[in-house]
């Protein structure tokens, strides 16, 4: 079966591969042949020149070196890997001055020959085509010369990638050839990230068509690549105030979360699964404090299934791990943030001289798809998973307050378990369509003066020490502020002059 | 004696009055809030630290995609198939003005339009 579904792929590839009009061109109007080479093009003894004399068309054209030598692999210009169409080869050329014995446009194929030694695996190279410059008498001409290279019958949509190699020989005298606007019907057919062999060999041992090399997953034909938030060796951190809608101290430390999300998707850019990691830092509080998000971007019977979340008790979570009575989905990360620490006193990791406790990692796996089979909702994909679909929360105390006070991210809506009649009430400034049915732009979690309860930071952040506010440890903080953060954008790094450490656990 | 006083109070006033200078006044920008209580920020300040960027992709051959940050760190691998626009959505700093496309191995940057966007197209077959 897998013999079949490799044979499968190659005949798909090799029908794609004759598109129709396909043609590779190459005017040099980069300027810069490196370009082209990086493109799988060679060269031998031809460069390119803006020289006004030498040009033929455009701003750039290329150019031999002197053609005094027969043979073909002297100057020469070599296609990438192609499946040849039919028809013409066409160019444009012409000689530098009139001087010399004999002056030769000779074009070649070389077929793909996995057998060969050499690591190109470039077959014999089978001349078709010759041209000789045109002579007046003794002298060359140097007008542009029109080629039209009728594609032999035996090589015309060839199911074999090939090269077509263009090469100017000579004898006597000392005299270039300029080309130009080289046109050759066909499919380019190489492959850059593979040492430009033909994409036809590319090792894909799950048959997933992505290359071993690109593949996360080189045996899993359901999952190809992972993508990273903020990246793959950095987390992004979540700090609370917990007393909404009362204004807090402004220390950000009431919970305080590292996070770093990994995207995993497959060969047809659809998310197989997302993994949260979340790590617990801090807790200056007294609130038994519980932590959670929604996901904006999608149904949530998008989502199979839920694992990894550290609940015991309290809240109502459904067999596919989401919580219950929620028209998004939304996921309980922990339920207690005391008993994450596995503490027996508040004020976890907000005083310089208690103990420093350190929360087990939660792993949040949020599955799109199983076997290539998405939720009933239909796929996912990343440009639904945004930072600004991410939606994460803390519920205040549950054990006294109950399900209802959220405290989420400033602008950010509350769930559906959400309790409405909290919001305007003691210093939140919220206008919610909770309450307010006719608000034209809802406005959530935020003072009269627009200050927040929560902050998103997308890096390392060193959270300040109880009652010591943000302002104290992190100077630039206002300036960023005030500016609407335009000024010290990069307020939280951890840059001379950007951190005051005394107020800082 | 009453000059004696008189000096002494000079001075302590202004030894008073240069330690809650230091204290609490950016002499750079006088106009500065010195803390919480004191801001007032702008309605739609949105307090945030990262954005979102949408990237469209399309190409002329199946190549893997990878976006980067002028940094170098990677924020998105995908795949780009010819015929297919390749669409997605990468969280960066709001600091970032730009982000490298890597197309197999070839390689392009983008300035990041004001609305957070980036079109980008790769087209192997013309040079």
């Amino acid at each position: 079966m897998k013999t079949f579904k490799r044979i499968l792929a190659g005949v798909v590839l090799i029908v794609g591969a004759h598109a129709a009009n396909a043609q590779l061109t190459l005017t040099c109007e980069s300027g810069n042949k490196a370009i082209e080479q990086a493109a799988c093009w060679g060269f031998g003894a031809v460069n390119y020149t803006n020289s006004y004399s030498y040009v033929i068309n455009g701003s750039w054209s290329a150019r031999s070196n002197s053609m005094t030598n027969s043979n073909i692999n002297a100057c020469w210009v070599k296609t990438p890997w192609i499946m040849l169409g039919s028809g013409n080869i066409t160019l444009k050329t012409k000689l530098e001055n009139s001087t010399g014995t004999t002056k030769q446009v000779v074009v070649a194929y070389k077929l793909y020959d996995s057998n060969s030694s050499s690591q190109y695996k470039e077959g014999d190279t089978v001349r078709f085509y010759t041209f000789n410059y045109p002579k007046n008498g003794s002298y060359f001409s140097t007008s542009v010369q029109n080629l039209t290279i009728p594609i032999p019958a035996e090589i015309a949509n060839s199911t074999t990638p090939m090269k077509i190699q263009i090469s100017f020989v000579g004898t006597g005298g000392s005299n270039r050839a300029d080309v130009d606007n080289i046109i050759i019907p066909g499919t380019y057919w190489s492959d850059p990230g593979n040492n430009c062999l033909p994409m036809v060999i590319i090792q894909d041992a799950d048959q997933d068509g992505v290359a071993d090399n690109d593949d996360a997953y080189p045996n899993d034909p359901y999952r190809a690549y992972n993508s990273y938030f903020p990246d793959r060796n950095t987390f992004a951190t979540l700090a609370f105030e917990d007393k909404w809608p009362s204004k807090g101290d402004y220390d950000f430390n009431d919970v305080v979360v590292s996070y770093r999300i990994q995207t995993v998707t497959d060969a047809n850019n659809k998310v197989v699964e997302q993994i949260y990691k979340m790590i617990p830092k801090a807790a200056g509080a007294t609130f038994r404090n519980s932590f959670g998000f929604q996901l904006m971007g999608v149904d949530k019977t998008s989502i199979i299934e839920v694992t990894g979340m550290n609940v015991q008790t309290g809240f109502n979570i459904g067999e596919t791990g989401l919580e219950e009575g929620q028209s998004l989905p939304t996921i309980i990360v922990f339920d207690d943030i005391f008993r994450i620490f596995n503490s027996g006193v508040t004020y976890v990791n907000t005083t310089k001289n208690s103990t420093p406790l350190t929360a087990d990692t939660i792993n949040v796996k949020v599955i799109y798809m199983v076997n290539g089979v998405a939720g009933a909702g239909g796929p996912v994909y990343t440009w639904q998973l945004g930072i600004d679909q991410f939606n994460p929360f803390i519920v205040v105390n549950k054990p006294s307050f109950g399900r209802g006070r959220e405290v989420h991210l400033p602008d950010f809506a509350p769930t559906d378990l959400a309790d409405p009649t909290l919001f305007g009430t003691m210093d939140d400034n919220s206008d919610t369509p909770l309450k307010n049915k006719m608000v034209a732009l809802p406005r959530y979690y935020k003072t009269v003066s627009n200050h927040p309860w929560g902050l998103n930071i997308i890096g390392d952040f060193q959270w300040p020490l109880e009652q010591e506010e943000i302002t104290k440890g992190y100077p630039h903080f206002l300036e960023w502020a005030v500016s609407g953060g335009w000024d010290y954008a990069n307020w939280y790094e951890n840059n001379s002059g950007y951190r005051n450490s005394q107020f800082l656990y | 004696m009453k000059m004696k006083f008189f000096f002494l109070f000079v001075f302590a006033g202004v030894l008073f009055a240069s330690c809650q200078k230091e204290d609490v006044t950016d002499p750079q920008n006088p106009n500065l809030p010195k803390n919480m209580n004191e801001l007032k920020a702008n309605d739609d300040f949105s307090w945030k630290t990262s954005k979102d960027v949408t990237l469209t992709i399309t190409g002329s051959h199946k190549m893997t995609i990878s976006v980067k940050t002028k940094k170098g760190e990677t924020v998105f691998m995908g795949l780009s198939v010819p015929g297919t626009e390749l669409k997605t959505k990468v969280s960066i700093p709001t600091t970032e003005k730009e982000l490298v496309v890597n197309y197999g191995p070839f390689s392009n940057t983008y300035t990041i339009s004001s609305d957070n966007k980036i079109n980008c197209v790769f087209d192997l077959n013309k040079f």
